[in-house]
């Protein structure tokens, strides 16, 4: 097997620097983006919610995908990425309910509701705190990774519902902007622009994140192999 | 424009965590594991 030295490769280099880029311009525009109708500035907090909820629902698929190779093939590398995967997405999501909560406060009165969206959220980050409980708990490495493929696999079924959520009990939470099941965009391409880009930016972000996690997952495995 | 505030909170923190992580990385990478 071929023996990769530690450090930072040409492709997580690019990703990284391509991210930031594309952050940067993201950034740019959304403080270029005109003030909403009703909800003035406070509209630019979404462009990076929706960025981020968008990155964290694609990080738990992903998980998800990674455990169910692992499930067929057996290979401990599907295992370290899925778990990588799990923990950007949970960082993700809890970016994703600050930015939401800061939008609520002014908006809604509240910071937080316990309305459809919010709670089937509140499920998605238990479901993703309980799958590192899961982790914490097992020390039998393979034990563990089957354990923690079953609790990856069961998050995706709740994906769909969250992200159905606004439309199937309409309550406080708006549905989406860029509606992908009807093929809407209820948005001015001012405002979709700033969105698009930093929805690009988080996914580059997050491919790159993985792949320094599932590098620095595999150094360890190594590591531990070698020093027990 | 008070609500301002809470819009800066947003990006100050997407962008720490952003930035910060990244060097989290960077650095278990450089040690190796």
């Amino acid at each position: 097997m071929r023996r990769e030295r530690p450090g930072l490769d040409p492709l997580s280099a690019t990703l990284l620097g391509a991210g930031y880029l594309l952050l940067l311009i993201g950034f740019y525009y959304a403080m270029k983006a005109p003030p909403d109708v009703d909800q003035g500035y406070l509209v630019r907090i979404l462009y990076v919610h929706v960025a981020a909820a968008w990155t964290g629902y694609l990080a738990f698929i992903v998980a998800g995908i990674y455990a169910l190779l692992y499930l067929i093939k057996g290979h401990p590398a599907y295992d370290r990425l899925s778990a990588a995967s799990a923990e950007i997405g949970l960082w993700l999501s809890l970016l994703m309910v600050i930015g939401g909560m800061m939008w609520a406060r002014p908006t809604w009165g509240v910071y937080w509701v316990w309305e459809p969206r919010l709670t089937s959220v509140a499920v998605m980050i238990a479901i993703y705190v309980g799958y590192f409980l899961v982790r914490q708990a097992i020390e039998d490495p393979e034990m563990r990774a089957k354990a923690a493929a079953a609790v990856a696999i069961l998050g995706v079924i709740n994906i769909p519902i969250t992200y159905m959520s606004v439309y199937w009990w309409r309550s406080i939470h708006q549905t989406a902007t860029i509606d992908v099941i009807n093929r809407k965009t209820h948005m001015p391409p001012e405002m979709l622009i700033p969105l698009l880009v930093n929805l690009f930016a988080f996914t580059v972000l997050y491919a790159a994140f993985l792949r320094l996690k599932g590098r620095i997952a595999a150094f360890e495995a190594r590591w531990e192999e070698h020093h027990g | 424009m008070g609500n301002q505030v809470f819009v800066w909170v947003v990006y100050l923190t997407t962008y720490g965590f952003l930035l910060g992580y990244t060097a989290y990385l960077l650095y278990r990478l450089g040690r190796g594991r």
